[in-house]
């Protein structure tokens, strides 16, 4: 009795040998391509955070300079049209192209200014440390941690897409605490009680001070 | 004589509070709206007594905004932070005996083992609770409570209630409080105290939490547009990390969250 592999790699199985030699070149393009695929969504977390700390811990920075460099980091990476569609949930499809357009400009706005003040009011040395990533699909979460002294490190999930070929963050789960979810359930309760989505654009412009 | 009237008069009560509970939840329940979409709405906030609870929610945020909240703040400020951690260590130490309790109840034997071992090692080499020794010896800190008993049990959480000063809460949540208040062994050991002492020993907690709240709470209030709504959310997001396990120390980070946190996406 010879060994299984021996038998692919007899020339007497020619049906075998060409279904081994597919599964091996089957197996390197899973190998070649789909930790380069990863990698994208976990360099743009890593990017953001490299770039995020020094300007943060950098207490020469002006608060409203360090504000304003948050902001474009930020904007870089937010995909407002992708949150702006899950936080309206069901009530997107009721929007037309006008009050859609408004509302993505708004909660861009808005979003970026909750998470470049949230970032800013941190005190003392920050550090960001990525961890473990999960995907399923077009998404993938990059789970992270952020360490300051004298307190616990706090749970950051990434969840980041691939839009129109690049990758982008649609939401941050921060200790179990989902921001599309908060912000779905905080909009929905305006749309529903506050004079639906005219009522919820009028209250954003008051919020972001438009 | 004294005692069948005394009897009589705490029936009378009794029937009272009932009636009164009955014509508040009467006059609070919301009627659903006639617009599928918002009617869908309605039905997933899970929130039938919601004028009601707003209401409550008024009465609580009047009382955070001259008690608790100064109290926090003074806290805060006056209190020096090695003096915090103390509180701190000895606020989550007298939660042990209750988290051993449903530990059991849930059949999580190890916890059970960690939280008793803890109990024992900060009693003592912790001066009764107030260093924390044990999580530098592996035995970190958890929580448990009996709602979150109930949700291993696969009971469901219920309407959402926000209780009068303790806040959001559930059926289940709620229930499990009072369950909690007599399956926890301090209640015993406070009622042998005076009553200082059992008064001493929550406000030192409702404080400590307070504190701890000052950040988010601040920052949800100033981002939010429907601050109730948002409450809402973040009660019942935290409330689901804290049943699975996954917010405390003796779950592993790295793993936890990213492997239990779904997807979020809808419409």
């Amino acid at each position: 009795m010879r060994p299984y592999s021996c038998v692919i790699a007899d020339s007497r199985a020619p049906f075998l040998r060409i279904l081994f030699a597919s599964l091996v070149v089957f197996a390197l393009a899973a190998l070649t391509l789909s930790p380069a695929k990863a990698g994208v969504e976990r360099d743009l977390i890593a990017g953001l955070a490299g770039e995020a700390e020094p300007v943060l811990n950098d207490k020469s920075i002006a608060p409203a300079e360090r504000t304003k460099k948050l902001r474009a980091m930020l904007g870089s990476v937010f995909d407002s049209q992708q949150m702006a569609q899950s936080m309206l949930g069901r009530y997107w499809r009721r929007a037309d192209a006008g009050q859609r357009t408004e509302l993505v400009g708004l909660m861009e706005t808005y979003l970026i200014d909750v998470y470049a003040g949230r970032m800013n009011s941190i005190d003392g040395q920050v550090k960001f440390v990525i961890g473990g990533e999960k995907a399923a699909g077009s998404r993938t979460l990059i789970d992270s941690e952020v360490h300051r002294p004298g307190s616990p490190p706090v749970s950051v999930a990434w969840q980041v897409e691939t839009v129109n070929g690049k990758a982008v963050v649609t939401d941050i789960v921060a200790e179990g605490v989902s921001l599309v979810v908060s912000q779905r359930a905080d909009f929905a309760s305006i749309i529903r009680s506050q004079g639906g989505l005219d009522g919820l654009i009028k209250l954003l412009k008051q919020k972001v001070g438009g | 004589m004294m005692r069948y009237s005394l009897r009589k008069l705490g029936t009378a009560i009794r029937n009272a509070a009932f009636v009164i509970a009955v014509a508040g939840v009467a006059a609070g329940c919301a009627t659903l709206p006639e617009d599928p979409l918002d009617r869908a709405d309605v039905l997933a906030a899970n929130d039938p007594f919601e004028p009601a609870n707003r209401m409550v929610f008024a009465i609580n945020e009047a009382v955070d905004f001259v008690l608790l909240r100064p109290a926090a703040v003074l806290y805060r400020d006056f209190m020096p932070d090695p003096g915090k951690e103390l509180v701190f260590n000895f606020v989550r130490h007298i939660t042990l005996p209750l988290t051993i309790v449903n530990d059991i109840a849930q059949g999580e034997w190890d916890r059970a083992e960690i939280a008793s071992k803890r109990l024992f090692v900060n009693s003592i080499a912790g001066f009764g609770g107030v260093v924390d020794a044990a999580t530098g010896l592996g035995l970190p800190h958890h929580k448990e409570d009996f709602g979150q008993t109930l949700a291993t049990y696969q009971v469901v959480p219920g309407p959402y209630i926000v209780l009068p000063l303790l806040g959001p809460s559930s059926t289940r949540h709620a229930f499990g409080r009072i369950v909690d208040f007599g399956l926890d062994p301090l209640t015993y050991l406070l009622a042998k105290a005076p009553v200082e002492a059992t008064l001493g020993v929550r406000a030192v907690s409702i404080v400590d939490q307070r504190y701890r709240l000052l950040g988010p709470l601040d920052d949800l209030k100033k981002n939010s547009l429907d601050y109730y709504a948002a409450v809402r959310s973040l009660y019942r997001q935290r409330r689901t990390y804290e049943i699975r396990n996954l917010g405390d120390e003796a779950t592993p980070k790295s793993t936890a969250t990213v492997f239990n946190t779904p997807f979020n996406r809808e419409g």
